[in-house]
């Protein structure tokens, strides 16, 4: 493994909605390479029958359950304040560019 | 001023409650210094007229006599904590224009107790480094070095700018992060104190997100004392995020001296001590753990097997989840947009303008490892791992009461050595990485200084103990600053 030829790279790239390109490409491929080298040190653990730790707070061992809060409204109507960090907003709406032709 | 800026949060706030000093004075003197202090790039932006209000309201509490526990204490935050209306870039350009409209949970209870913002520091772009060389607007540079090009350090990452104004003088404290040693790994680049918390200890609401799993908030400061005072403010349960537990905060500052060390057991993890580490490094930790020793400690070997596993499989589960966290910046509410021929090459032309190359790096390797074909291979497989690192821990602290390791294997390094390799600058957390993955606290406290190349660098001694063991940890580092030789980060006139 550690080999990703340049068509998967375009493909990842294409979905992960970023572009390399020229002497740019050149370098990520050799760093990305290098770097799935380096993880794939993983495939000689024996982990048969170990379960996937996805997140520390179920182990907090006794801990109540996760709190829930009351299903009550607290901060209402923030479109104002929120879309004054917007690209671009009018009449209330975010204005995105065209998606259908 | 100078020997105001020098003394300990702790300290000054005496000073403030007794009226020897308003905090309107402080937070000038604060904000001169940190002015002062720009050619090491801590500060992306100094809030004066924020530091101001902030300070002529705390003026008035004091007179008013109702000041809170840090009424006109002068603190800096890292720029990833959401501040209402102040810019929080994450040292990214792709947050380059953003200003929040809600404030951070850790930020807004600092401001609660009466703290002053001299403004937001410099760090790895969301968090995504381990020498603060990737922020978008430069790098910050290491107070403890010449600052000339090939002699210039680094401060360590990500919270390069919180370490590095801490350590000159420039605030008394300041807000980190730590995902894999964001916090640790600075601190003992700088000479500083830093205490990451359990995972749950903090709300991380309106922090911005790299890897949910892992990210938690926690504090620098010159001494423990000030790291358990400004961590006892920030820490307890947040109905905003549900991932911050439901405990009591205690007074870790009351409790400070509160500990008996006769009978206290502390391991050395052997896989911590490797070839690998300096050995100037590995020398100075010993001679720490020999002093705990010498006062009644009990000091035993232990074996954490799969310590050297534990950085590969981070680099699986971080960029995993960053990448998840980080496909919300598509141009399109906020931060940068950059237009092109539709909506799918508008994300595309505002991600590739907007991400550096580590972050481009994370995403890609993230969305690797999760894409189907390879998830089970690479996903599934770095979890598995993190159960064996978290369960190998538990059992540790069946037989020790904390462990003592060094925070980093190297000294700080020159800006730019490890430009070119992210897997060497990945080997950088190997220390600090472990305890991240299992949820634990971790804290850096200065345990001495190494000479190289004619430059005078500090070292970091690295506790770790059982989850919400905050306190232990605050408690032996301060005993541990009471043992050591005299011990402060040079003031240095730019």
């Amino acid at each position: 493994m550690a080999d990703i030829t340049e068509a998967e790279l375009h493909k990842l790239a294409a979905l992960s909605r970023l572009r390399f390109e020229g002497e740019k490409l050149a370098a990520f491929k050799a760093q990305f390479a290098s770097i799935l080298g380096f993880v794939d040190q993983l495939k000689q653990l024996d982990t048969t029958d170990i379960e996937p730790l996805t997140t520390t707070v179920a182990s907090t061992a006794n801990l109540p359950s996760t709190p829930e809060r009351e299903d009550k409204v607290t901060a209402t109507n923030q479109r104002e304040a929120l879309q004054r960090s917007a690209v671009r907003a009018e009449h209330g709406f975010y204005v995105v560019p065209r998606v259908m032709e | 001023m100078q020997s105001i800026l020098q003394l300990s949060a702790t300290e000054v706030l005496a000073k403030l409650r007794a009226k020897e000093l308003s905090a309107t004075e402080l937070a000038k003197a604060t904000l001169a210094r940190a002015r002062a202090v720009a050619p090491l790039n801590a500060y992306l932006e100094i809030t004066e007229a924020k530091a101001l209000e902030q300070a002529a309201a705390a003026d008035a509490a004091y007179a008013a006599g109702n000041a809170g526990p840090l009424a006109g204490l002068p603190l800096g935050i890292k720029d990833l904590f959401c501040t209402q209306g102040i810019k929080t870039t994450a040292a990214s350009k792709m947050l380059a224009p953003f200003v929040p409209a809600y404030e951070s949970t850790v930020t807004q209870k600092l401001w609660a107790a009466g703290a002053v913002n001299i403004g937001k520091l410099n760090m790895d772009e969301f968090a995504m480094g381990g020498s603060g060389e990737n922020s978008a607007f430069g790098p910050t540079l290491n107070p403890w070095a010449s600052l000339e090009k090939g002699h210039a350090r680094v401060p360590g990452g990500s919270s390069s700018g919180s370490a590095a104004a801490v350590a000159a003088y420039a605030c008394f404290g300041a807000t980190g992060s730590d995902t894999g040693g964001s916090i640790r790994q600075p601190a003992s680049f700088t000479g500083t104190v830093g205490i990451k918390p359990t995972y749950g200890r903090c709300s991380r609401y309106g922090m911005v997100a790299f890897a949910s799993s892992l990210d938690q908030a926690g504090m620098f400061a010159r001494t423990t004392q000030d790291a358990a005072l400004l961590l006892q403010t920030i820490a307890g349960h947040d109905e905003k995020d549900s991932t911050s537990a439901p405990l009591e905060v205690p007074n870790w500052v009351a409790d400070l001296k509160n500990i008996n060390l006769k009978g206290l057991k502390i391991g050395l993890p052997k896989e911590y001590f490797i070839e690998a580490l300096n050995p100037t490094i590995k020398a100075a930790v010993l001679a720490a753990t020999q002093r705990f020793a010498a006062e009644g400690a009990e000091v035993v070997e232990v074996s954490l097997p799969s310590t050297p596993s534990a950085v590969a499989a981070y680099y699986i589960v971080a960029p995993a989840e960053a990448a998840s966290n980080l496909a919300r910046y598509d141009g399109m509410r906020y931060g940068l947009r950059v237009a092109g021929n539709g909506l799918i090459e508008t994300y595309t032309n505002s991600r590739s303008a907007g991400f550096g190359d580590e972050v481009k790096r994370r995403i890609m390797v993230g969305n690797y490892a999760l894409s189907s074909g390879y998830y089970d291979a690479y996903y599934t497989k770095a979890m598995q791992v993190r159960t064996l690192i978290a369960n190998e821990f538990d059992a540790v602290f069946k037989q020790v009461d904390v462990l003592f390791c060094p925070t980093a294997p190297s000294l700080p390094f020159k800006i730019g050595a490890k430009a070119n390799d992210p897997v060497s600058l990945y080997l950088e957390d190997a220390f600090t990485i472990p305890a991240s993955m299992a949820g634990l606290p971790g804290l850096s406290v200065p345990c001495g200084t190494a000479q190289e190349d004619g430059v005078t660098l500090p070292i970091g001694l690295q506790l770790i103990g059982p989850r919400w063991a905050e306190g232990k940890l605050l408690q032996l580092a301060h005993a541990w600053e009471t043992m050591r030789r005299p011990f402060a980060t040079p003031f240095t006139n730019y």
